[in-house]
């Protein structure tokens, strides 16, 4: 008896050919493809390397471009602003060439800088403030003279002023000690009849205006509380809930347009009438009457 | 080849070196081969099988470890791969076997009866005549259990079988091979 297994293995090993030579090859060719796959991964590589050198430098040339326009708005913001100020200073220059004592004399001088650096050139500034003097603002001024009106309406109210004061102070001349009574007594008359004070007070008024010098009235009205509530009037004492406050536009002997401010502060029975001027200091505009 | 000489060899292969394959080649050829074969029955087929399965040797062997028994690895792997083209083309293999069976029925000679020979060799063959003399399905199992050192449950799970049928035949077989004078086992 021969061993089955013994038999058979050796009888499988006799028929078996030489392999080596197809693996070889087979191994050959696996080593091949994983050289090709490793350049092909190193190319792939490459390739990422260079996608993202591309984006890195798109980002940065969009981050200068963006830095660009912000640095372009920057500055086109700021020339706005400047050219702002700048036609507000020139439009204010006009009236404070004409409006500035000593005093406001800095205030002038930078003005005067800053109409230096302004689009508009004197010429056309008083071409627009002639304009507005006639009347045509509304319809022919661009935006630019629109800030300049409130300035150019100034100086135009100024210039009718002054030739009304010719006309008032040629009819005072004919008849002053007439106009001066009849407009004191008006004015009199007016603030009695709306505080209901007598006519003791309406005298005491009278006699101020003319302790004033007024020659003519040409305004009276009673100020709005808005008025009253400002700092000046509240930290000088001239304001409370009983009183009420007349503004008084006149025109005085030596032709200069003056305001001033009767007021009449009720206490109780009795009654205080005081005169304030804006324009002038207080201790000298101040009457009391009590 | 001992441990040494075969993680030597591996590492020759990691190396890149394809002196270590051809090592390993020389020692397990014919081990490889008859595995392989065992499994799939034709000569062909395991040619083809075990030259893959060098190659795979060869690109995975980084996966061997040292120490965890370098022959059992080397058979469990060529048993997969000869299992894995078996189960891939078992339709054709079947055929063949069906094919070889009808064949084989007239050229079969009739054996001696049970009750006289069973013990006796009535004919001196060489080995190949007397596998010849199986049929297709019995010399598989035998290929399986002889070659490919594989269990009869190992074989039944294959072959999707009943293990009894497995065991059934595989006596039936060494029965005739014991015949022409072959012990099995």
């Amino acid at each position: 008896m021969k061993a089955l297994e013994t038999e058979y293995k050796k009888q499988i090993s006799l028929d078996i050919p030489d392999l080596w030579d197809r693996i070889e090859a087979g191994v050959d060719e696996y080593e091949a493809t994983k050289t090709t796959e490793a350049e092909v991964k190193v190319v792939d590589i490459d390739r990422k390397k260079k996608n993202n050198k591309k984006i890195i430098v798109m980002i940065g040339k969009i981050a200068g471009a963006a830095a660009c326009m912000l640095l372009a708005a920057t500055v086109i913001f700021n020339f706005g602003t400047r050219k702002n100020a700048s036609i507000k200073a020139d439009s204010g220059m006009a009236f404070m060439a004409n409006s500035t004592t000593c005093e406001e004399a800095p205030a002038a001088e930078y003005a005067a800088e800053a109409a230096e650096e302004a689009y508009w050139t004197d010429e056309e500034a008083v071409e627009c403030e002639e304009s507005v003097a006639a009347d045509t603002a509304g319809t022919a001024m661009t935006e630019t003279a629109e800030e300049t009106a409130p300035a150019m309406d100034n100086a135009a109210a100024k210039e009718a002023s002054e030739v009304k004061t010719a006309d008032v102070l040629n009819e005072a001349a004919k008849d002053s000690a007439v106009s001066i009574n009849a407009d004191t007594a008006e004015m009199a008359s007016i603030i009695a009849d709306d505080t209901a004070c007598g006519e003791q007070e309406a005298a005491k008024i009278a006699a101020i205006l003319a302790d004033c010098d007024v020659v003519t009235i040409t305004e009276i009205s009673r100020l709005p509380v808005e008025i009253m509530d400002s700092d000046w009037y509240m930290s000088n004492g001239y304001w409370n809930i009983n009183t009420d406050v007349y503004g008084v536009n006149a025109i005085d002997v030596n032709g200069d347009s003056v305001d001033y401010g009767l007021y009449i502060e009720r206490n109780g029975d009795s009654s205080t009438l005081k005169a304030i001027g804006k324009d002038k200091p207080y201790k000298d505009l101040v009457y009391e009457n009590q | 080849m001992t441990e040494e000489a075969f993680s030597l060899s591996v590492s020759k292969i990691l190396a890149g070196d394809k002196t270590g394959l051809r090592e390993i080649y020389d020692a397990y050829l014919a081990y490889i081969y008859q595995i392989v074969y065992g499994v799939v029955g034709r000569k062909e087929d395991a040619e083809d099988i075990t030259s893959e399965f060098f190659i795979k040797f060869w690109q995975q062997a980084d996966k061997y470890k040292a120490g965890s028994g370098h022959k059992g690895y080397l058979a469990t792997m060529a048993r997969n791969m000869a299992i894995d083209h078996l189960r891939k083309h078992k339709r054709e293999i079947l055929d063949d076997f069906t094919a070889n069976d009808e064949d084989d029925v007239s050229s079969i000679k009739e054996p001696v009866s049970e009750d006289n020979t069973e013990a006796q060799v009535v004919e001196d063959i060489s080995l190949q005549e007397a596998l010849d003399k199986l049929k297709p399905e019995e010399k598989q199992i035998v290929d399986m259990k002889v070659l490919s050192e594989m269990t009869f449950a190992e074989i039944a799970r294959l072959l999707n079988i009943p293990m009894g049928t497995v065991t059934w035949r595989y006596r039936e077989a060494i029965k005739k091979l014991r015949r022409y004078g072959y012990e099995g086992t």
